[in-house]
C-alpha cells in the first residue's frame, strides 16, 4: 500500500454566495488557502446548479437566503443528482430556524457555519470534507 | 175799658213827670206823649215843687230815690200844701219792701207804679188817678194812723180810697210779680220737660247705641278670633311652602308640617299617616304636639271601628274629612276618651296623595269645638295640594337622582373602561413603540450582516495571507481599504437611522423621492433578504412642505405592512411597487404589492386602532392607524386602500 506516493486526487468546490461583500474575500481565501482545489462560484441557487451540473464538485459551500433559488432548494436538487455531495451551508444567524427545520427534514447537511464568518472553523470543516472525500477517491482507485 | 179806648176823654191834660234818670224821664215823657197829654219833667224834687206851684199839673208822677229830695218828701210837701194837695201823686216804687208801702202811705202818696211798668199798667193807673180826681173827695175825718214797723213810728194819715188804691195797686203788682212767677215756673217747667224729654231721648239713643256697639264688639271679636285662626292657618300654609322649597327629604319635610301646625297654626296635635298598602295599616310617618295620643293608636281601613275614623274616612273618601266635634260624633267613638285626656275637640284629616294617588292623610287636631269652618278648609285644602305637590316634586327629585347615580355609576364604569382602553392604548403605544425598536434593530441587524461578515474575512485574510507567507503591502493596502469601506457603510447605516428617529423640530419642505429613498435605504437589506423585490418609479419630484420623518414613518409602516402580507402569505416573487407621481399639484405616493388583497371583510377595518390580522406576537393594530393619522390629521392629506389585480395598493395624497 503506498498511500503516499498516490498523487492526490482533484477535488472541486462549488460556493454560491449572493453577497459581493462576502464573496469575494471568500474566494481570495479559499483559492490561496487550497490552491489544489478547483473553486466554482455562483451568486444564486440557479447559477450554483447549473455549475454543479456542469462541473460535479465533490463539496458545495452555500448560503441559504438568496434571490432566485435558495440554498435548500438548491441543496436538494443537487442531492438527487448526486447524493455523496458534502454540503457545509453558511447562514445568517437570523435564519438558524430555517436550518433547524431544514436538517429535520433531513437534508442531510453535513456542517453549517453561522456569520460571520470564523476562518478557522470554516477551514476545519472544509479540511474534514476533503479528507472524506480524498479518502472515497483514493478507495476507489485502489478498487480500480 | 181798655186804656187807649180811654184816651180822648183826658187828652191834653198836663203831667208832671219827676225822674232825675233823663232816660226814664223820656221813656215816660214817650209813652204819655204817645197818649196825648202833655208832659213836663223835673229832674229833681225842689224844681218839680217849683213846677207843681206854677202850672199846676193833672197828675205828678214821680220816681222816689232822687238827689236832694226823694219823692217820698215831694210827695209829703205836695200834700201839706194847701192848694196842692189834691193833685193827685203817683209814686214809683218797686214795692217790694212793706217799708216802701208804709212810707208810701205815710207821705200820703196817691197811687203806687211798680218798677218795671209796661206800658198798659202805667196808662190805666194814670186813667185811673185822672178819673178819681174828679171824684169827690171824702173827707179827711181820719185822724191819722200810727203804725210801728221794723222798730220805726209811721203816721198815716191817706184816705180809705188812697190806701185802698195803695192796696190795690200792691196787690195788683203783687198779682202780676205771681203771674209773672208763674210765668217764669212754667216756662222753667216747660224748659224742664223739655230737656228730661232730651236727656231721655238722648239717653235711649246713647242705650241703643251701646247695644250697637256691644254687638259690633262682639261681632268684631268673633271676626278676630276667626281671622286669628286664619291668619295662623296662613302662617301655617307659608310655612309650611318654605319647608317644600327648602327641604328635599320627604321626612324630614313631613315633620317640617307637622311642627310648624303646631308651632304656627296653634294646632294641638299634628301627624302625617301613611297608608301601608298591603296590611291596610296607617303608620304614623311624622307627629308633632300631643303625640301622646297616638301611642298604641290603631288605624286601618278595616271594616272594624279603627276603619271608620276620620283620617282612614279621609283616605277611602280621598277627600277632606272633618270632625268639629270629636268627643260626641260616633265615628270617633273609639278614641273618645284618649281625646278628651288630650284635649283634642276637633280634627280634620285632609288626604295627601302621590300622582294622583292617596297614600296617607294629613291630621290635624283643635282645641275648640267647631274649630274648622268652610275658610279654614279651604286653607287646609290649598295646604294639601301644596304638599302633595311637593311630595310629587321629591318622588321625581327621588327617581331623577337614582338615575342620575345609575348615569354616573355607568358614567364611571365607561369612564374606568375608557381610562382601561388608554391604559392598554398606552400599553399598545409602548408596544409598537418597541416593536418599532425592535424592527429597526432587525434592519440594523440586517445592514450591518453583511459587512460586518466581511470585514470579519478581510480582517482573518490578513493574518492567513501572512501565515501563508503571501502577505505583502499591496495585500495589507487592499485589506485596510476595504475594511474602512465596510465600516464607513456601517457608519452611514447608523446616521440613517439615528436621523430616522430624530423627531421633527419643525415642519420643512422635502422631496418626496428623497424620503422614499431614504426611507427604504433603512429597509432594504431587511426586504432584500426576505426575496422581495422592490421597484421605484418617479414620475415627477413633488415635493411636501411637513414633518418629514413623520411622512417616512407613515410610508415605512405600509412597507411593513406589505412585508408582512407577503411573508405571512408566502408569495412567490414577492413584489412591490412604489410610484412618485403629481397629481392636481398634490404629491402622491402609492405602494402596490402582489400579496393577493385586502379581504373586502377587513377592508373598512385596516384603519382602525388595535386592528390587527397578524396576532399578538407581531402585530399591534396600530401601524396603518398611525400611518392615517400623520397623512390625514399631521398633514391635511389623504391615505386609501384599495385592492388591484393580485395584491393591495396604498395610495398616499398630500
Amino acid at each position: 500500500m503506498e498511500f503516499v506516493s498516490h498523487p492526490m486526487p482533484p477535488i472541486s468546490l462549488l460556493l454560491v454566495e449572493d453577497e459581493e461583500l462576502t464573496l469575494k474575500p471568500l474566494i481570495t481565501i479559499l483559492t490561496k488557502k487550497f490552491p489544489e482545489v478547483s473553486l466554482y462560484t455562483a451568486n444564486n441557487g440557479r447559477t450554483g446548479l447549473e455549475l454543479f451540473k456542469a462541473h460535479m464538485p465533490d463539496i458545495v459551500i452555500t448560503d441559504i437566503n438568496m434571490p432566485e433559488m435558495d440554498g435548500l432548494q438548491m441543496t436538494g436538487k443537487i442531492r438527487a443528482i448526486k447524493p455523496g455531495t458534502k454540503f457545509i451551508v453558511i447562514t445568517s444567524g437570523t435564519r438558524e430556524l430555517t436550518l433547524e427545520t431544514s436538517v429535520e427534514k433531513e437534508f442531510e447537511i453535513d456542517h453549517y457555519i453561522v456569520k460571520p464568518v470564523g476562518l478557522e472553523a470554516l477551514f476545519a470543516v472544509i479540511e474534514q470534507c476533503l479528507d472524506g472525500v480524498a479518502h472515497k477517491k483514493l478507495k476507489a482507485m485502489e478498487n480500480q | 175799658m181798655s186804656a187807649i179806648d180811654r184816651i180822648s176823654a183826658h187828652a191834653g191834660e198836663n203831667i208832671l213827670v219827676v225822674e232825675d234818670s233823663p232816660t226814664q224821664a223820656e221813656k215816660l215823657r214817650y209813652i204819655l206823649e204817645k197818649h196825648r197829654y202833655r208832659v213836663a219833667v223835673a229832674t229833681n224834687g225842689s224844681a218839680a215843687l217849683a213846677k207843681i206851684a206854677g202850672e199846676k199839673p193833672s197828675l205828678v208822677i214821680s220816681d222816689i230815690l232822687m238827689p236832694e229830695m226823694d219823692g217820698y218828701e215831694l210827695c209829703k210837701r205836695i200834700k201839706a200844701t194847701e192848694g196842692l194837695r189834691d193833685i193827685p201823686v203817683i209814686l214809683l216804687t218797686s214795692l217790694i219792701d212793706p217799708q216802701d208801702v208804709i212810707r208810701g202811705l205815710a207821705c200820703g202818696a196817691d197811687n203806687f207804679i211798680s218798677k218795671p211798668y209796661n206800658e198798659e199798667h202805667l196808662m190805666s193807673r194814670v186813667m185811673d188817678m185822672l178819673e178819681n180826681r174828679l171824684l169827690e173827695q171824702e173827707p179827711n175825718e181820719f185822724p191819722g194812723l200810727e203804725i210801728n214797723f221794723a222798730c220805726q213810728k209811721y203816721l198815716i194819715t191817706s184816705g180809705r180810697r188812697q190806701i185802698l188804691d195803695l192796696l190795690l195797686s200792691t196787690y195788683e203788682a203783687a198779682i202780676q210779680k205771681n203771674s209773672e212767677l208763674i210765668r217764669a215756673r212754667d216756662e222753667l217747667h216747660g224748659i224742664n220737660e223739655q230737656l228730661e224729654q232730651r236727656v231721655f231721648e238722648r239717653t235711649a239713643e246713647l242705650a241703643k247705641s251701646v247695644y250697637t256697639l256691644k254687638v259690633e264688639i262682639e261681632e268684631r271679636k268673633t271676626v278676630e278670633k276667626e281671622l286669628l285662626r286664619l291668619n295662623r292657618l296662613y302662617a301655617t300654609l307659608s310655612a309650611t311652602n318654605h319647608a317644600i322649597a327648602h327641604i328635599n327629604n320627604r321626612d324630614t319635610l313631613f315633620g317640617e308640617i307637622c311642627r310648624v301646625s303646631v308651632e304656627q297654626g296653634g294646632f294641638l296635635l299634628a301627624w302625617i299617616g301613611l297608608l301601608d298598602g298591603r296590611t291596610g295599616h296607617v303608620n304614623v310617618a311624622a307627629a308633632h304636639g300631643v303625640t301622646g295620643y297616638l301611642d298604641g293608636l290603631d288605624i286601618s281601613l278595616a271594616e272594624d271601628p279603627s276603619g271608620k275614623g276620620p283620617t282612614a274616612s279621609a283616605i277611602r273618601q280621598g277627600s277632606i274629612y272633618i270632625c268639629n266635634d270629636f268627643l260626641n260624633d260616633t265615628s270617633t267613638r273609639p278614641w273618645h276618651e284618649k281625646a278628651h285626656a288630650y284635649g283634642l275637640r276637633a280634627s280634620a284629616s285632609e288626604t295627601l296623595r302621590l300622582k294622583g294617588e292617596v297614600i296617607g292623610a294629613l291630621n290635624l287636631y283643635a282645641g275648640e269645638k267647631d274649630f274648622f269652618d268652610p275658610s279654614q278648609v279651604e286653607l287646609l285644602k290649598q295646604m294639601a295640594t301644596d304638599i302633595c305637590l311637593a311630595i310629587d316634586t321629591l318622588d321625581n327629585e327621588t327617581r331623577r337622582r337614582k338615575a342620575e347615580q345609575l348615569l354616573k355609576e355607568e358614567t364611571n364604569e365607561r369612564l374606568k373602561a375608557v381610562e382601561t382602553l388608554r391604559e392598554k392604548e398606552h400599553m399598545l403605544i409602548q408596544q409598537s413603540r418597541q416593536a418599532a425598536m425592535g424592527e429597526m434593530i432587525g434592519n440594523i441587524a440586517h445592514q450591518w450582516r453583511q459587512p460586518l461578515n466581511a470585514l470579519g474575512l478581510t480582517v482573518q485574510g490578513l493574518l492567513l495571507f501572512y501565515d501563508l507567507d503571501k502577505f505583502n503591502r499591496e495585500f495589507l493596502e487592499q485589506g485596510v481599504s476595504t475594511s474602512m469601506e465596510l465600516i464607513r457603510h456601517m457608519s452611514r447605516t447608523i446616521d440613517d437611522f439615528r436621523n430616522y428617529f430624530r423627531p421633527d423640530k419643525e415642519k420643512g419642505e422635502f422631496k418626496v423621492a428623497e424620503a422614499v429613498e431614504n426611507t427604504l435605504s433603512l429597509i432594504e437589506s431587511s426586504f432584500k433578504n426576505q426575496l422581495i423585490d422592490i421597484e421605484v418609479i418617479a414620475k415627477d419630484d413633488p415635493v411636501i412642505y411637513g414633518y418629514r420623518n413623520e411622512f417616512a414613518q407613515a410610508l415605512l409602516n405600509i412597507l411593513n405592512n406589505a412585508r408582512d402580507a407577503l411573508t405571512e402569505r408566502n408569495t412567490g416573487d414577492p413584489r412591490m411597487k412604489i410610484t412618485i407621481c403629481s397629481e392636481n399639484d398634490r404629491a402622491v405616493v402609492t405602494v402596490a404589492d402582489n400579496a393577493g388583497g385586502i379581504s373586502e371583510e377587513i377592508m373598512d377595518k385596516i384603519f382602525d386602532p388595535y386592528f390587527t390580522t397578524k396576532g399578538p406576537q407581531a402585530g399591534t393594530g396600530v401601524g396603518l392607524f398611525m400611518s392615517k393619522t400623520i397623512i390625514e390629521k399631521n398633514m391635511g392629506g389623504r391615505l386609501i386602500a384599495c385592492n388591484i389585480a393580485n395584491g393591495a395598493e396604498f395610495r398616499i395624497e398630500v
